[in-house]
């Protein structure tokens, strides 16, 4: 046998690694020894070290999935997943998670063009997320677990709000001194942990019950089967802690519309006068960040 | 937990004024025997460093800088950024990477190194080391969580001195190298890896992390698979077994003492666990328990040789209380500062007025 160069071998580990060819790992190392048992019990302890990174990983990313299907099943499913969808990015903080944008286009919304460039450019990184395997995984639909899904998407956000950028602080005397009209003018910008989901499930419902008594899947899911219909939550972090809490779905829909529009005051008002009561709350909670204006503009308006 | 700031500053110096770029050691740098920063130690850690009587007397911190990068591009936020503001106020830090491969064929991931660049830059850490594998194959698509392997041959020299000096010139400093451990061996190597890691160092021009339970690892693992039993023979014998190792613990300061002392800026020290593959006995690099005997006696000897290096208890999973792996880190600073006495004691015997000693210091010297 020649030679492999330093590219074949790298390449072949990974087949090895990703791809079951043991065959392949033994051609590629010795273990100092004529003995293939021990060679595969060794290159073994890689592909173990790496499942057990990828587990851990997406134990403390899904915590509420583990408690809910269980060790062994869970490690099932990790053992699937990260075998048909491999880490494609060295950093692990974000590994199965669902992209932020992801998460609202699952809401429905027609997704605009910037949102449909970046989820190319991801789908190249991870094919596809842990709530998305969870969702096309057949034993997970026929045994009645649909609502996984969702609640990996809500564990999701919640880590996504967890890393999530700090935001400027809101400038709230700066905003009561601008001129009424000026006001009217400014766009809202909503802070960077802020994620806002949909779902026909009520997440916050399952979260309670998995608060209150000690239930394994089946019995979570029977016990929502009444609850069912369009529930709405607000991820955000607060505190240095994620949280989340319910929104009605004008308050959802008013703040999709800040977070995926440039639109000012006025026209938002415009088309969600109700949200202008839950405004002060928002700001207090920290969701809105900051606000932006065009100076030359304000002072047309303020002269 | 209160991350105000002030509290104690444990001499955290300039970076700047520490840099090189020549084969020597960072000169004016962090000393003495420090551990890894883990995230359940971290509020005793900033408690003892602000309260009045501090307990602990730790000289310096690695951070594992893949644990601080935010996922994206989006920069640092949340309590990740107030508490590595809050330890990098009261500590002496290093960066510790596992994710750059650099022993990957292929560009270097530029954009995670400006990452590192930008978490040094945060935290004044007086260093950045990576290891002596690789973790991405060719194209980039795929990443192992795991510090694979490298073959001890020429292209991989090549390869990884050229990644390096690319990293030394994007960080403007020296890049610390560590041996990984290792549980196979190529059959196309032609070099032991002794010769392959002077050979990268040499032509990278860097430093080295000389990670002695590593060394100890591998030279077991080796020596372990020359005397595993016959496939039909059902486990191993208790002689082969001690036999592994002695021979073990000897090849190892055999490797040790093939090193280039002179770029050795660091030293890690960590547990291990030993499995038993249907009699193939085999040690596993897990830094979840003590550092064991034969590994201090192999740290004792080179720092009696070769003289005190700043020196690392890394302890991962099944993690000890702070007060445990306090206990291990002094331990090794004990040997830093026996080996700093005897040196002193030695320069003075070698003095011509030496017979001018006291007696009491006669006798230590003699």
């Amino acid at each position: 046998m020649s030679t492999p160069s330093l590219a074949e071998t790298q390449q072949q580990w990974f087949d090895w690694l990703e791809q079951d060819q043991i065959n392949l790992g033994e051609q590629l190392t010795s273990a100092q020894t004529n003995q293939p048992q021990l060679s595969r019990a060794r290159l073994n302890i890689y592909r173990n070290n790496r499942f057990q990174v990828l587990l851990h990983t997406l134990q403390q990313h899904f915590p509420k999935i583990l408690a809910l299907v269980g060790d062994d099943y869970f490690k099932q499913l990790v053992r699937l997943y990260s075998h048909q969808h491999p880490p494609g990015g060295r950093n692990l903080h974000s590994y199965g998670l669902t992209h932020q944008q992801d998460l609202t286009q699952h809401q429905g919304l027609s997704p605009n063009q910037d949102l449909n460039q970046e989820q190319d450019v991801r789908q190249t990184i991870q094919a596809m997320s842990f709530s998305d395997f969870l969702q096309a995984n057949p034993d997970i639909q026929s045994a009645g677990l649909d609502y996984l899904s969702p609640l990996a998407d809500l564990e999701s956000a919640l880590q996504s709000a967890y890393f999530a950028a700090d935001d400027p602080a809101w400038h709230g005397e700066g905003f009561a001194q601008l001129d009424p009209a000026v006001q009217m003018h400014c766009q809202l910008q909503l802070s960077h942990s802020l994620i806002l989901l949909g779902s026909a499930w009520d997440l916050e419902a399952i979260v309670n019950i998995m608060a209150q008594q000690d239930t394994r899947g089946e019995d979570t899911g029977r016990a929502l089967q009444l609850n069912r219909g369009e529930f709405y939550l607000a991820v955000y972090r607060r505190n240095n802690k994620p949280q989340f809490c319910a929104l009605t779905g004008h308050e959802y829909r008013a703040l999709v519309h800040l977070k995926t529009q440039n639109t000012e005051l006025a026209d938002w008002l415009g088309q969600h006068s109700c949200a202008g009561l839950s405004l002060a709350e928002w700001i207090s909670r920290g969701w809105i960040s900051h606000f932006t204006h065009h100076q030359q503009d304000a002072h047309n308006h303020a002269g | 937990m209160s991350i105000a700031t002030g509290g104690q500053n444990t001499g955290m110096s300039s970076v700047g004024a520490n840099k090189r770029s020549s084969s020597s050691l960072v000169e004016n740098s962090i000393a003495g025997a420090g551990v890894g920063l883990r995230m359940p130690h971290l509020g005793e850690l900033l408690a003892d460093a602000d309260s009045e009587q501090p307990q602990r007397d730790i000289p310096w911190l690695e951070l594992l800088a893949d644990n601080w990068l935010a996922p994206g591009d989006q920069p640092l936020g949340g309590i990740n950024r107030e508490l590595l503001e809050a330890v990098s106020e009261r500590f002496a830090l290093t960066l510790h990477g596992v994710g750059l491969s650099l022993g990957s064929c292929g560009e270097l991931d530029m954009h995670y190194l400006q990452q590192i660049k930008q978490l040094q830059n945060l935290t004044g850490a007086h260093w950045y080391s990576e290891h002596c594998s690789f973790s991405w194959e060719n194209q980039r698509q795929h990443y192992a969580p795991d510090l694979l392997p490298l073959p001890y041959t020429d292209e991989a020299v090549m390869l990884l001195a050229q990644h390096i000096r690319q990293v030394q010139d994007f960080m403007g400093e020296p890049l610390l190298l560590e041996n990984v451990s290792s549980y196979v061996q190529y059959q196309h190597s032609h070099l032991t890896e002794a010769e392959f890691i002077n050979a990268v160092l040499s032509e990278a021009d860097c430093l080295l992390l000389l990670d002695i339970n590593n060394v100890y690892v591998t030279s077991f693992n080796e020596i372990a698979a020359q005397l595993a039993p016959a496939e039909n023979q059902s486990s191993v014998d208790r002689h082969s077994q001690s036999l592994a190792n002695m021979e073990s613990k000897k090849s190892a300061a055999r490797f040790l003492q093939q090193m280039p002392h002179q770029r050795v800026q660091e030293i890690h020290l960590a547990g291990h666990e030993a499995i038993d593959h249907t009699g193939h006995h085999c040690l596993l690099d897990t830094h979840n328990q003590p550092v064991c005997s034969d590994v201090w006696d192999l740290y004792q000897g080179y720092i009696a040789q070769q003289g005190p290096r700043a020196t690392l208890i890394e302890w991962d999973s099944d993690l000890p209380t702070l007060a445990q792996l306090d206990d291990e880190r002094r331990t090794a600073q004990s040997i830093l500062d026996n080996s700093t006495s005897q040196a002193r004691l030695a320069s003075v015997r070698s003095t011509p007025t030496c017979s001018a000693l006291p007696p009491s210091i006669q006798t230590l010297v003699t």
